[in-house]
């Protein structure tokens, strides 16, 4: 592989990690407008994610452009592999973010549970922590922190069941409430699913770097 | 004859060299009408089966054909018709310089191999010369392989070697066009992937077209790809948009093995 392929090898990563700090941001800022309901932030993510969009596409185009032309093989073609899939799975991730922005915008009514807000603001540090750890593992080619990451998804289905339950097990069941209640459990469902693709990217940069097609987690896929 | 599909991307780059109907007849008939036009400072790749009429229309653009056959249609270099009787093809052959698949240096030191040309065409002074000798080793990464010892003889080099040393040659006289007639196929894929680097490098300041059967090394290196087949020009297009989405059904059987 001559120079020329390991310069374009480094822009798809250089430009791979700065889609991933964007999803990161707009995971931030839709869980943020959503518990301050802020409509216009909301708004803010929904337009942005045309660029997430964009991201994604230039970076399969640039990755399959490498492909086809310069016919990388062993450990650069599976990296590049990599980003292509991982790439995909950030590009849901910013789609799950708009859903969690959808919802500031269409919820109904000012009833709200404070406590459970806090629950999705915790959820959502743990989701970005989750995402960013991934991403810095990908950045070291370290196998066994994004395994670790993966690991930590269990924790993510944790925080989803206890949201789950701490809205149907609610004495105070309130028809007031419901509205909100069903914006909560949403939310927290498009948490949890952005959950299961950050375990995807790490399943990526253990195939990157060993080879090996894994199976991380224990999430469910259904 | 019956007309043939055919796809032909305009470049939108400034043009350096382009030929107008180009036909080339030996006994018969090798290439059909051909108008093809040369980014300037890109490599363009000509691919095709064997007999498909690729290296007969290499040859012709700086009239390697001559006495071979009978070329006709105009070979634009700039604004002048190079396929004309009066031009003088010894200079014509120093604008436009080729290097072919077998190395060819002289069997004399590698200043000789360098310099001959130079002091046949132009009156240099000695340190001009040297200057000159070691700027054409160093684009061609030769220099510090040879460690600046000029009077090496040149069979001593590799095969790599030899054809790198042959390229300096080439740009010895400033050329502003480089043919290469398949000019790796005769070597390791070390020595090929220098030969490719000095190319890339090389266009920056030259316009390349090359020849390859190597499609990979024609979708590494090249910014344009001509497609033959019997004899004409199929298909010419960008690289990138010919090796992933051609648009001859005939390129894509090609690109991908399928014939027969």
């Amino acid at each position: 592989m001559g120079q020329q392929f390991f310069d374009e090898l480094k822009s798809l990563q250089t430009n791979f990690m700065d889609m991933g700090i964007n999803v990161s941001e707009q995971i931030y800022q839709s869980t943020k407008s959503f518990i301050d309901h802020d409509k216009q932030l909301a708004q803010q993510v929904i337009d942005h994610d045309r660029m997430i969009n964009g991201s994604e596409v230039s970076l399969e185009k640039q990755a399959l452009y490498l492909m086809a032309l310069q016919q990388p093989v062993a450990t650069n073609f599976r990296e590049i592999v990599s980003i292509l899939k991982a790439s995909a799975d950030l590009e849901r991730i910013g789609d799950h973010a708009v859903g969690i922005a959808r919802e500031t915008i269409y919820i109904k009514g000012n009833q709200r549970i404070p406590e459970v807000e806090e629950m999705i603001a915790a959820m959502t540090n743990s989701v970005r922590k989750m995402l960013e750890e991934a991403l810095d593992a990908y950045f070291r080619e370290n196998v066994s922190v994004a395994e670790k990451v993966a690991a930590t998804d269990h924790e993510i289905d944790q925080q989803y069941v206890q949201i789950r339950q701490a809205l149907t097990n609610s004495p105070q069941l309130d028809s007031e409430l419901a509205p909100a209640s069903a914006s909560y459990l949403m939310v927290a469902r498009f948490l949890e699913r952005i959950g299961d693709h950050i375990v995807n990217i790490s399943e990526w940069i253990v195939y990157s770097k060993t080879g090996n097609i894994v199976e991380l987690g224990n999430h469910r896929r259904d | 004859m019956a007309p043939v599909a055919t796809y032909l991307q305009t470049p939108t780059e400034p043009i350096a060299i382009q030929t107008e109907d180009l036909t080339v007849t030996y006994d018969q008939q090798a290439l059909w009408p051909t108008n093809l036009q040369f980014p300037q400072h890109a490599i363009t790749a000509l691919i095709g089966p064997s007999g498909s009429g690729k290296s007969t229309f290499l040859r012709c653009l700086n009239r390697m054909n001559d006495g071979l056959a009978k070329v006709e249609g105009k070979i634009m270099l700039g604004e002048v018709d190079v396929n004309r009787p009066e031009i003088n093809v010894y200079r014509l052959r120093q604008q436009i310089g080729m290097l072919f698949q077998q190395p060819n240096p002289f069997a004399r030191s590698i200043r000789f191999n360098l310099s001959f040309g130079v002091m046949e065409h132009q009156h240099i002074s000695r340190a001009a010369l040297q200057e000159k000798m070691q700027t054409a080793l160093e684009m061609v990464d030769l220099w510090s392989e040879i460690e600046g010892d000029l009077s090496r003889n040149a069979l001593q080099l590799s095969g790599g070697q030899q054809q790198r040393l042959c390229l300096a040659r080439t740009l010895m006289l400033t050329p502003d066009v480089l043919l290469l007639d398949e000019p790796a196929s005769a070597l390791d894929p070390i020595a090929t992937a220098k030969i490719e680097a000095n190319l890339l490098k090389l266009k920056q300041n030259y316009t390349i077209i090359i020849v390859t059967h190597n499609l990979e090394q024609a979708a590494r290196i090249s910014d344009y790809t001509a497609f033959f087949y019997e004899g004409k020009l199929r298909e010419f297009d960008r690289t990138k948009q010919m090796f992933i989405k051609p648009h001859l059904q005939l390129t894509n059987d090609y690109l991908s093995g399928n014939f027969g």
